[in-house]
């Protein structure tokens, strides 16, 4: 299964989908859905990287933590990722994520937060597969 | 499972695991439109909630949201409810204000684009632009429990702006050490900014009154100049609501609910309390935001019209918890109003209002949507018994970011706003069509069907002429 995500269809806010042949497959993923939303469609440079791990008490309560991170980076580090590269193991992940100045580019959207709404992460026959609204 | 109880009025009655019925105020052309995605479901998803009195509620503009509808209202007993911040929403105090201004439609429109091209450079909007305001640990933790009476002493607000706000601009039982160091780092640097999203700033002129009286005492005549504000606490209050969000699924139970983003605790628990104490710090921050981005504004004004004052008429919270006093089941109770894009609407008499407003009700302000008008109403008696006095919040959305993206043509928007005379100023295209008007319920519909139920009564219709969206 190729990696990849696409938006889905909600009324006020974003819903991402993810999918990958690994579990890891769905936080990189999920940085670059991230990132297409809030650059819309600006070619976002990595210039810099920025390494960090989170925790959760299950696979969503990491995805949470995990995109709640970008979030952050964004706004109090002014660092908008375009890649990542993640080590999951026991439920935390270790992620070096890649991108650049955030204030360097123009007309980029902000994301208010991750939620659990609609939320869910499954193991299919052809790989891994989630689903994740934001906040916007 | 919808019944239609009035002409207005729609009940979903109890089954299940709800604890109270739902009811939702629309017409049937609203209705129409939010039956097509899960809004009654969440609805009734909140109806489930320990605590919850009355009716769970959906206000004519509600549309499906996360956890809770937006535009839903839910009142929960104050010793033995819950709390949720999901109730309140990411965006804690997201709001607006009113500013009125003594120069006319006529003598604006001379320095129109000129004025609007200078408020979107000292007033910065979209992510990662921050504000000129950088503030320190202690300044910000000033922020975060005075309001703003910081504001006030720091000389970037007059007193009459403290009194022409909810809560005076300063909601009480703010303790800045239940918000988190990381909501501190993001919203450290956005002071005096609005956002992206729906947030947006528009310069308007009053188009129609339809009750002369309350317009004369809310400052509002024809042809007047008003700037209308809607933004909230940014990333602070969007990360005290994650971390609470969390943090509270974590402590109680989450598989006890219907969803996970309902997540919950009792109003009177540690944990409730601390939430209550960072909303009500977020709600601070919040009103200094929106008084940072008048100060900038004031500031371009003047240069243009110095002789033009622009004085606040009102600022509303729609994403906010509060204890009011309401009648349920025939006798007065103590609750905790959650309303989640929804505007708290007092009628007259209500003691916690400014005392200009006391014998008329509150300002109620609905918002448009660039290209539609936008609505000033007056709070009333009636919404007392009805909806916890509560009214909606605006258009709310109708159509997905993701349709808009792909069924609306920039340029069609970019026409209808010139066909319009709305000057645009926008961070990008795409968020432009994001937040076309045809991604939104029909403003004018909302607006009647609040003043047919006596949710919020019709003062004054607003145009705009001038748009900033983040």
């Amino acid at each position: 299964m190729k990696a990849g995500f696409e938006f889905i269809e909600h009324t006020a806010d974003i819903k991402l989908r993810m999918y990958g042949e690994r579990a890891e497959h769905l936080f990189v993923e999920a940085v670059h859905a991230f990132c297409a939303y809030v650059a819309k469609g600006k070619r976002i440079q990595k210039k810099e990287r920025k390494e960090f791990s989170v925790e959760g008490v299950d696979m969503q309560d990491l995805m949470y933590s995990f995109l709640d991170e970008i979030i952050y980076l964004l706004d109090a580090e002014d660092f908008i990722a375009v890649d990542a590269a993640v080590i999951l193991k026991d439920n935390r992940i270790q992620a070096i994520v890649y991108g650049d100045k955030a204030s360097s580019y123009n007309g980029m959207s902000h994301v208010k937060a991750a939620t659990y709404a609609d939320m869910y992460i499954r193991q299919t026959d052809k790989g891994w597969e989630a689903q994740v609204v934001l906040d916007v | 499972m919808i019944k239609k109880i009035s002409d207005y009025i729609w009940e979903i009655p109890r089954t299940g695991k709800m604890l109270v019925p739902g009811k939702v105020f629309a017409s049937d052309k609203l209705m129409g439109k939010i039956m097509k995605d899960r809004c009654l479901e969440q609805i009734q998803n909140v109806a489930q909630l320990p605590g919850i009195v009355g009716y769970s509620l959906g206000m004519p503009d509600a549309h499906f949201g996360y956890g809770f509808c937006v535009g839903g209202v839910a009142a929960f007993d104050a010793k033995d409810g819950i709390i949720s911040p999901g109730g309140i929403g990411f965006d804690i105090n997201c709001g607006v204000r009113l500013l009125t201004c003594s120069l006319n439609k006529k003598g604006f429109l001379k320095k129109r684009t000129q004025v609007i091209n200078e408020i979107y450079q000292h007033v910065p909007s979209g992510a990662g632009r921050n504000g000129e305001f950088v503030l320190d640990d202690k300044k910000l933790e000033e922020v975060l429990e005075k309001g703003l009476d910081w504001a006030v002493a720091k000389g970037y607000a007059i007193k009459e702006d403290k009194e022409c706000c909810e809560d005076n601009g300063r909601i009480k039982g703010a303790h800045a050490k239940d918000v988190s160091h990381r909501a501190k780092e993001r919203g450290r640097s956005q002071l005096g900014t609005l956002g992206s999203g729906n947030h947006f700033l528009e310069i308007q002129y009053v188009e129609k009154i339809f009750d002369c009286a309350t317009a004369e005492t809310f400052g509002l005549e024809p042809n007047q100049i008003v700037v209308m504000i809607h933004s909230g606490s940014r990333g602070l209050g969007h990360q005290v609501a994650s971390d609470y969000v969390q943090a509270m699924g974590k402590k109680y139970n989450p598989d006890t609910l219907p969803e996970r983003q309902l997540a919950c605790a009792p109003i009177r628990s540690d944990i409730g309390k601390a939430y209550l104490s960072a909303m009500a710090a977020a709600a601070n921050f919040a009103f200094v935001n929106r008084q940072l981005i008048t100060y900038e504004i004031r500031k371009v004004f003047g240069a243009h019209f110095p002789n033009a004052k622009l004085a606040l008429m009102y600022d509303v919270a729609h994403n906010i918890a509060k204890f009011e006093k309401h009648i349920v089941d025939g006798k007065e109770k103590m609750v905790c109003v959650h309303r989640k894009g929804a505007t708290r609407s007092f009628g007259p008499g209500e003691k916690d209002l400014p005392s200009r407003y006391r014998k008329t009700g509150q300002p109620i302000i609905l918002p448009g949507s660039m290209g539609t008008f936008s609505y000033v109403l007056v709070g009333t008696k009636e919404s007392e018994q009805l909806s916890f006095s509560s009214t909606a919040h605006g258009a709310g959305r109708a159509l997905s970011r993701t349709y808009a993206l792909e069924h609306i043509k920039p340029e069609t928007v970019e026409k209808e706003l010139r066909d319009y005379d709305v000057v645009l100023k926008a961070g990008s295209r795409k968020g432009m069509v994001e937040e076309a008007p045809a991604a939104y319920k029909d403003i004018d519909e909302v607006a009647r069907v609040s003043h047919e139920l006596g949710l919020g009564r019709l003062v004054a219709r607003l145009k705009p002429l001038a748009v900033i969206k983040g």
